[in-house]
């Protein structure tokens, strides 16, 4: 069909949608509309914190006034554009929220729950530290990771320099702590079901430490001891495990990819272990892509949810999920991006039918390194930068984001995010409650010296709690801190 | 002001009720004129020549929502001038919107090769009362009013790329909505 009977037809859509249209906005847009306002909402914790007062002041002395009815309909309008519930607001106190969002002056705590309660696309902010609290930080008692609810895990290593022990915390008291003698702690993930322990091998010889070709993976129970700890069985000439996890069933499954040589190929390995840590199945799945690694992987449904990407801490592309089944058959695989970002996937949960996933909103601006580097020539004398400079440069570019995607039709969008952050891990803290951990940057400063990074510095953990359909149900700002490099 | 005191106002020849209009109505018709035209100047005559046009049919009609028969208007003369200008290169927002959705009605089926276009826009409202609110909204923001991405993003509060993939499923649940009313093979 042609362009004037396409016109045509569009044309004579009813005036009633045109209209239903139309009242969205009356005002014409300019150039600088163009940019994507990716995220709609801004909460500012303290600012609402502070205006209570001020809210129910503002609300005891409202008055009438001439445009109240066009308002009210367009509070309305945009109430139901963004799916926001006005249940329980009076008539001012919706009038005065779509004011408040709209204006991104927010002094009615009734804001703050509206938006909560509702908006994807959320965009949480966080305070900064002052300089005593950033002073007051105890290096030596730094989490290497922080889940929701509460546990805390840190690694601990003894005079001989390796790292083989692991200490879990409950609300930063010591739970338990494992020693692995003989053997180098490469990674671990906790769930309710144990805490599973990837591991490499070694041994001292003439006060030298020596690192054999085995690597091996172990259950650790809620109390500390080794349920088991056994040897992987692989012929690859160089491997990862990526996530070892609870089948609810007492069984467990080591994902990870292994490199074999002449020909080269890379595969994806699903290998499942019983309750005594025998492999009781392996499969594994083509997966060639080189420089690509898995970054995460969680259950979901019938099968596992794998992210990929690069291992670089400036990617050059947002991860790739792919939804493999328990044979790792590539069922679906899905990206998500936009102009001015990368997004690489942390952590990943299945809750309540969605899937969460965690990650580091990558500014291309910021990975432009030349560009970043000039930034840093005009605004300091040469690379002796301050570690305020730094910090403040860090919290422009650094964002936490939490995505959502309905498995129903894989699509793939950003929840909420929080500026100034580091995505931390996503848990159920409950089987109502889905707590995420913020990591949110208190100082960073320039390290030349070091080869893989070029920021080094400390977070605190913020924790955010979410019910069942994706609402924000609380914040808690822990006493964890993190160590944080990039 | 109130519709309908504008519509008063034009019963009683007053001018003042184009000053009304276009306080109330004026800065949309703008966008719809632009959005088609892609070009200010003719944007504003063409909105101009919508107020004396809505000032030489009412009376005798009253219409029933105002705001979309000015738009529907402002719509028609743009479109009428943008057909005129044909030989200016076609880059405006409606005219990649029109491309996204040409081919929903790309193959008319051989039986229905006389479906009118009002026939079909029918079929297209009742699609419409099908679909969530704000699905509903950008799609004839995208289509009628020639919005771009960017506008929807900043209008929905969502980014381009959710934009972009929200309109694609729109459009082939509409070819497949069409298909099945067929209207389309």
């Amino acid at each position: 069909m042609n362009r004037e009977q396409t016109d045509k037809i569009i044309s004579e859509i009813d005036d009633k949608y045109i209209d239903e249209a139309a009242c969205i906005t009356q005002a014409g847009r300019t150039d600088a509309d163009e940019k994507v306002r990716r995220r709609s909402v801004r909460i500012r914790w303290g600012i609402i914190a502070a205006c209570l007062l001020i809210a129910a002041l503002i609300a005891s002395t409202a008055v009438a006034c001439a445009k109240e009815a066009k308002e009210y309909r367009e509070a309305i309008d945009f109430f139901n554009l963004n799916g926001l519930s006005a249940e329980g607001l009076t008539r001012t106190e919706v009038k005065e929220v779509y004011r408040d969002i709209s204006t991104k002056n927010y002094t009615n705590s009734k804001t703050s729950d509206v938006i909560m309660k509702a908006v994807p696309g959320l965009e949480l902010q966080e305070k900064d530290l002052s300089p005593e609290e950033i002073e007051a930080i105890n290096w030596d008692n730094l989490r290497m990771k922080v889940y929701p609810g509460g546990i805390s895990f840190r690694l601990y290593s003894p005079p001989s320099g390796l790292i083989n022990g692991l200490e879990c915390y409950k609300d930063r008291a010591l739970l338990w702590r494992t020693d692995f003698e003989e053997y180098f702690i490469l990674n671990y993930w906790y769930s309710e079901d144990g805490t599973a322990v990837y591991l490499h091998k070694c041994e001292k010889k003439d006060g030298t430490i020596v690192f054999s070709d085995d690597y091996n993976i172990a259950l650790i129970d809620n109390t500390g001891k080794v349920i088991w700890n056994t040897k992987l069985e692989h012929t690859y000439v160089a491997s990862n495990v990526a996530g070892i996890l609870s089948n609810d069933d007492s069984t467990w499954t080591a994902i990870g990819y292994g490199v074999v040589r002449e020909p080269w190929h890379k595969y994806l390995f699903f290998e499942r272990y019983d309750a005594n840590g025998n492999r009781i199945s392996t499969h594994q799945t083509e997966f060639d892509d080189k420089g690509v690694v898995i970054q995460c992987a969680a259950r979901m449904g019938n099968g596992f949810i794998i992210s990929t990407g690069e291992q670089s801490l400036t990617p050059s592309a947002s991860s790739t999920l792919l939804y493999v089944d328990r044979k790792g058959n590539v069922l679906e695989e899905i990206s998500y991006e936009t102009d001015d970002c990368y997004y690489v996937i942390t952590d990943m949960v299945a809750f309540h039918g969605r899937l969460y996933l965690a990650g580091n909103e990558f500014s291309k601006q910021y990975l432009d390194r030349s560009d970043l580097m000039e930034q840093y020539k005009q605004s300091s004398s040469g690379i002796a930068l301050s570690s305020d400079e730094v910090t403040r440069f860090v919290w422009e570019h650094f964002t936490a984001v939490l995505l959502v995607c309905d498995p129903e039709n894989w699509q793939l969008d950003i929840f909420c995010s929080v500026c100034g952050s580091e995505a931390g891990l996503l848990s159920s803290i409950d089987p109502d409650r889905l707590g995420w951990t913020v990591e949110r940057i208190s100082s960073a400063y320039y390290s030349p010296y070091t080869s893989s990074h070029t920021f080094e510095g400390t977070s605190r953990v913020i924790q955010y709690e979410f019910d069942p359909r994706g609402r924000l149900i609380d914040r808690k700002e822990t006493e964890d801190i993190v160590y944080f490099s990039r | 002001m109130d519709d309908s005191k504008i519509i008063e106002i034009f019963f009683e020849r007053s001018e003042q009720a184009i000053t009304e209009l276009s306080a109330k109505y004026g800065a949309i018709c703008l966008h719809v004129a632009e959005n088609i035209l892609g070009n200010r100047q003719d944007a504003e005559e063409c909105v101009a020549d919508a107020y004396l046009a809505v000032w030489n049919t009412i009376p005798p009609q009253r219409p029933e929502l105002l705001r979309s028969y000015i738009l529907r208007i402002v719509r028609n003369l743009s479109l009428k001038k943008y057909h005129e200008n044909t030989a200016q290169k076609r880059n405006s927002h409606y005219d990649i919107a029109l491309e996204e959705i040409q081919d929903c009605f790309s193959s008319p089926s051989s039986v229905d090769k006389e479906i009118e276009a009002e026939q079909i826009a029918r079929v297209i409202d009742r699609f419409l009362e099908g679909l969530d609110r704000p699905d509903r909204i950008m799609f004839v923001r995208r289509y009628w009013y020639g919005d771009s991405m960017g506008d929807l993003a900043g209008l929905l509060h969502k980014s381009r790329h959710y934009i972009s993939v929200r309109l694609s499923r729109l459009r082939k649940s509409l070819k497949q909505f069409l298909t099945e009313e067929g209207v389309v093979l």
